[in-house]
């Protein structure tokens, strides 16, 4: 056969293999596109269920600098904050899901959804002994133990959490649930503070006025 | 495959000397016991317990080997038994023995005999079996004993870490691998294997003292510092000169000690490991062969006729 | 009949993928850190090389020679698609941790050397055959390299699934370069030494220790 007689054949195989791919891989793809996005989903609700221990649903709100979720009790009530934030380990990103307490702003759990570190060393950011240690805290002031071989990655969660926690000011601005929370303690009136919460406040304004500095470019 | 297998093959230059190569195993192995003594000084029968094991472990590999490759069994000629030294010498003190015995295979299973056997090695056997160890037990090679005599009681990482006085870096009271604590022996070893002729003094001169400049310009805690910590005076010395895995080349010789100082001092400052000295001798050995071709004195005559 | 069994046998032992013809190096070294991953590779690339070795034999007189190779990739690639999106629907566990290998499937150089060298030569029976063979052969072998780097790397097997083996008690200390990069070069390097050994029939165990006889052999090969 002559080269120039073939030229359309080829054409048409190849197109009609194509086709024929295209068509099985729709078919495919309409089976199992729901199942994947369902387990998609199904991983954001187990983190986020995870570090807000009293919740039994979520929603996803806006916010401009994290991956922000409220954890919803059965009557709608938000009952905590769980936030995704990610930073460099020691090989790649680590992404950790963090849980805070809506009324004490302490952190209630720290999950790590995703990460490449080293088996063995990097790794063990996962386990309960590690990320229990942010339990119960509201600044990473006090050293948590690191992971020993793995300071890079332990300390990539540490300034994880850290974030979140000095960014804990900036979500209520964006979080329509807790205004309400925080204009009812306002309606408490004057009263005497004490000590502790009167540190707290200069805290949070410090921190307030750190990330003001941040954003606006300054050093 | 043709009958050459009963040749020797040895590096340039081919001197007719007395020298054979078990003569200048044993020398070294001589120029180490000042180390090994200040290693038993500083570290306690530990550091015994961790050169025999080494030793005798690279011994029975190197004959376990020969025999199922079925060449001669070359046991005395020392280089197995140097190797073990070595390769003891860059590693913890507390480190448990079967750690040890088991970088003491790899390093002549696979450091030496996988490559073709002595001198035909293209990394130093001692090194690969510390970086094998390295890689394998982070944990374990990375904790620090203070030494006995010692100011701290207890130091749980290597001097590079923190802060040492200098004075008490050269005599070696501080924490570290059992040999290469102390400046002061290595220096003595190192002065008689000049005095002997069996080390260049281009390839330490030139380590040393490309880190000490770069740890002028860019470290923290400047070229004295640098100098006497951690692993790079006993590297310097007893590593990088090793005569299978360094350069023929004078020329060469320059161009592989003053690479070996930059990389470490890249992986000390800027790097996520507090020593460098280990992987850049790796990394220098591999690129001796290179070196060597491009170093290669040129054919007489055929220099361009420039001046 | 016999012919049949040879192509089956050939695959999975005398010319085994992985241990003798060194096909498919990148899944071989990537994601062998445990025998789980190993597994689940293993079957994936088996039904991308049966799927493809069925539908390029059917094709074979079909396909013009002039684009058989990009043709080959189409019908690969579809395969591959279809493991790729079952497997994240079903099993995301997994998918998750071989990730991006499972489309680098299309490339695995094992898959189109069959359909390229066989399937498309033969016809649809001796290539479903081929695929088993060759199929099983990289399973087991990559099962293997992972079982050996999981059991020194962390002591266990099948790690990640329920049916977990703890082979090593709490004493052992987990040998971290075997999960490593690195790891997956020497532990190759080593069982294809051995699968050396034992493939060389004229290669006796008693060699090993008689001296001189393995030189004399060396110097005669």
């Amino acid at each position: 056969m002559a080269n120039d007689k073939i030229q359309p054949r080829l054409i048409l195989v190849l197109t009609l293999i194509t086709i024929a791919s295209a068509i099985v891989l729709t078919f495919i793809d309409d089976l199992t596109a729901p199942l994947i996005a369902e387990q998609a989903e199904k991983r954001v609700q187990e983190a986020v269920l995870s570090v807000v221990p009293e919740a039994v649903d979520f929603e996803e709100v806006e916010s401009e600098n994290f991956e922000l979720f409220q954890g919803l009790d059965e009557s709608e009530e938000v009952v905590g904050i769980a936030v995704q934030h990610q930073t460099q380990g020691y090989t790649g990103p680590i992404d950790v899901m963090v849980g805070l307490d809506v009324d004490t702003r302490q952190v209630t759990a720290v999950e790590v959804l995703s990460h490449t570190e080293t088996p063995g060393l990097g790794a063990r950011i996962v386990e309960e002994q590690f990320r229990g240690q942010f339990e119960g805290r509201k600044s990473i002031e006090e050293e948590i133990e690191i992971i020993a071989g793995a300071t890079i990655s332990s300390e990539a969660v540490e300034e994880i959490v850290d974030d979140v926690i000095k960014g804990a000011q900036d979500f209520e601005d964006e979080m329509p649930g807790l205004e309400t929370i925080i204009a009812d303690e306002d309606d408490l009136g004057a009263r005497d503070f004490s000590e502790q919460e009167v540190v707290d406040a200069e805290q949070g304004i410090q921190s307030l006025a750190k990330i003001v500095t941040d954003y606006s470019g300054g050093e | 495959m043709d009958n050459t297998l009963d040749l020797t093959v040895s590096s340039a230059p081919h001197v007719k000397s007395e020298e054979t190569t078990s003569n200048i195993m044993y020398q070294v192995i001589l120029a180490l016991v000042p180390v090994m003594f200040a290693s038993f000084y500083f570290f306690g029968p530990g550091a015994i317990y961790l050169l025999l094991t080494c030793g005798i472990t690279a011994m029975l590999s190197e004959v376990a080997v020969q025999k199922l490759r079925g060449k001669p069994v070359t046991i005395n000629d020392g280089s197995a038994l140097l190797t073990g030294l070595i390769l003891a010498l860059t590693l913890p003190p507390d480190l448990p023995l079967w750690m040890a015995v088991f970088g003491s295979v790899v390093a002549i299973v696979l450091g030496k005999h996988i490559f073709g056997g002595l001198g035909y090695n293209v990394f130093n056997p001692a090194l690969m079996g510390r970086a094998f160890l390295t890689l394998s037990y982070v944990v374990s090679m990375t904790e620090w004993t203070a030494p006995n005599g010692g100011v701290d009681t207890l130091s749980t990482a290597t001097p590079l870490e923190g802060e040492a006085e200098v004075i008490n870096l050269f005599i070696g009271r501080v924490g570290g691998s059992l040999g290469e604590t102390s400046a002061l022996a290595i220096l003595l070893g190192g002065l008689y294997l000049l005095y002997k002729g069996y080390i260049d003094w281009r390839i330490p001169v030139g380590y040393l003292g490309t880190v000490a400049v770069l740890t002028t310009l860019v470290g923290e805690q400047g070229a004295s510092f640098h100098l006497f910590a951690g692993g790079l005076m006993f590297g310097a010395i007893f590593m990088a000169t090793d005569m299978v895995t360094s350069p023929v080349t004078k020329k060469g010789r320059w161009i592989f000690a003053i690479g070996c100082g930059f990389i470490t001092v890249i992986i000390r400052v800027f790097g996520n490991y507090p020593e460098g000295v280990l992987f850049s001798i790796l990394l220098m050995n591999m690129c001796v062969p290179l070196i060597d071709q491009y170093t290669l004195p040129q054919i007489y005559g055929e220099v361009k006729a420039n001046g | 009949m016999a012919e049949k069994n040879r192509d089956f046998v050939k695959g999975l032992w005398e010319e085994n993928p992985v241990f003798v013809m060194l096909l498919g190096m990148c899944p071989v070294l990537a994601v062998t850190s445990t025998a789980t991953n190993g597994l689940f590779m293993g079957l994936a690339t088996s039904f991308v090389l049966f799927g493809a070795g069925i539908v390029n034999s059917l094709l074979q007189n079909i396909i013009p020679d002039e684009v058989r190779i990009p043709s080959f990739i189409v019908v690969i690639a579809t395969f591959v698609t279809i493991v790729d999106l079952v497997s994240r629907a079903y099993f995301p566990g997994i998918a998750e941790q071989l990730a991006l290998f499972i489309p680098l499937i299309i490339v695995n150089c094992l898959i189109l050397n069959r359909s390229e060298a066989f399937a498309s030569n033969v016809n649809v029976l001796r290539a479903i055959i081929d695929a088993l063979g060759r199929g099983l052969g990289f399973t087991w072998a990559l099962t293997f390299l992972g079982g050996i780097r999981e059991i020194l790397g962390f002591g266990t097997l099948f790690r990640g699934t329920e049916s977990v083996i703890q082979v090593l008690g709490e004493w052992y200390q987990p040998m971290l370069i075997a999960i490593l990069p690195a790891g997956a070069f020497i532990t190759l390097g080593i069982v294809v030494a051995l699968f050396n050994v034992i493939m060389d029939e004229s290669f006796s165990i008693k060699d090993l220790f008689g001296g001189t006889a393995a030189v004399e052999k060396e110097q005669t090969a």
